[in-house]
């Protein structure tokens, strides 16, 4: 092998560090739906996050949104994630539904094969056909979401079930 | 579906010209490694408009990521990674310590039991997609795990995206 092996870590990623790039997962609870917010690299770094927005999601029992819109990468532990909570949700009559557009999520759970297993408001454009929303959803979605730009002052520290690194 | 023959056995075929090397030694490391890599390939690399991983620098950069954390959580330092430059495609290898522990493709949870993350689980699987081939071979100590990565993503990765388009 040849090359010159610099010290353990890095050498190319100028001006960023691992940690600098972790993302962050909150869960909120809202009214008749749980909302999951994805933020930066939802990679790794943020499994204890990710499981323990699972485990809320699925125990809430409720209609579940994921919010994708600022997921800067996502790797195997984030896709299996997203996939685990929509066929958990799914086994007890409910969908995942993401919100969008996030054309990365999008290519990776079609990819995986698991596109069919949720649903896209204001979708990916690579993937319109995912989006199609029964008008019950979406209705609900309308009313009750409405437009979170992780202005986190928005939210009151009693709506926050959980909050990532 | 995949099966675990869908690795290649034995190095990538053709000549590789090594542009980097690294040693990682934790998940850290493998974050910064696979931003590096999607970086130098991203920088000489066209990417196309369209598809997100139509772009060779996303491939790379989610190959990387994926043979980095198996070897970190799989397999045994020292772990060491290149990337190299070919005809039209780039050649991530990742070298580790473990002879024992052979690669493979696990299937796609589709069900709530276990851990809703399951690090690793799904990493090959992730490689496989978006990378030209995925292989492996056994070195003296150890073992090599490789990704190819073209500049121009695989026809049936354009292909499935874009039946999905409709």
């Amino acid at each position: 092998m040849n090359g010159a092996y610099g010290p353990p870590g890095v050498s190319g990623a100028a001006g960023r560090t691992a940690d600098d790039t972790a993302g962050d997962v909150t869960v909120l609870s809202e009214a008749g739906h749980t909302l999951v917010l994805l933020h930066g690299d939802v990679d790794v770094r943020v499994t204890d996050d990710l499981e323990h927005a699972g485990r809320y999601a699925i125990d809430s029992g409720r209609p579940t949104l994921m919010d994708v819109r600022h997921v800067a990468m996502i790797d195997s532990v984030g896709i299996s994630f997203v996939v685990r909570l929509a066929a958990g949700l799914r086994n007890v009559g409910l969908q995942l539904i993401l919100r969008g557009p996030c054309p990365r999520v999008a290519e990776l759970l079609t990819l995986m094969g698991a596109d069919q297993l949720v649903q896209w408001v204001n979708p990916a454009p690579a993937v319109p056909e995912v989006s199609v929303m029964t008008p019950h959803i979406e209705e609900h979605i309308d009313e009750h979401i409405g437009e979170y730009d992780y202005d986190r002052s928005r939210l009151g520290a009693d709506d926050v079930a959980g909050s990532g690194s | 579906m995949l099966a675990d023959d869908a690795l290649a056995r034995g190095p990538a075929a053709g000549r590789w010209a090594v542009q980097q090397a690294w040693e990682v030694t934790a998940v850290a490391d493998a974050v910064r490694v696979r931003a590096a890599i999607s970086e130098m390939v991203a920088a000489t690399t066209a990417a196309p408009d369209g598809l997100f991983f139509a772009a060779a620098g996303a491939r790379a950069e989610t190959a990387a990521g994926e043979l980095l954390l198996n070897a970190v959580h799989h397999g045994a330092a020292p772990v060491r990674a290149t990337l190299s430059r070919g005809e039209a495609a780039w050649l991530i290898e990742v070298t580790d310590a473990a002879a024992d522990h052979r690669p493979t493709v696990p299937a796609v949870p589709t069900g709530p039991e276990g851990n809703l993350t399951t690090p690793g689980g799904l990493g090959l699987r992730l490689a496989l997609r978006v990378s030209d081939s995925v292989g492996w071979y056994p070195t003296e100590g150890g073992k090599t795990v490789w990704a190819r990565v073209g500049d121009r993503a695989p026809a049936r990765l354009t292909e499935l995206l874009t039946h999905q388009n409709g």
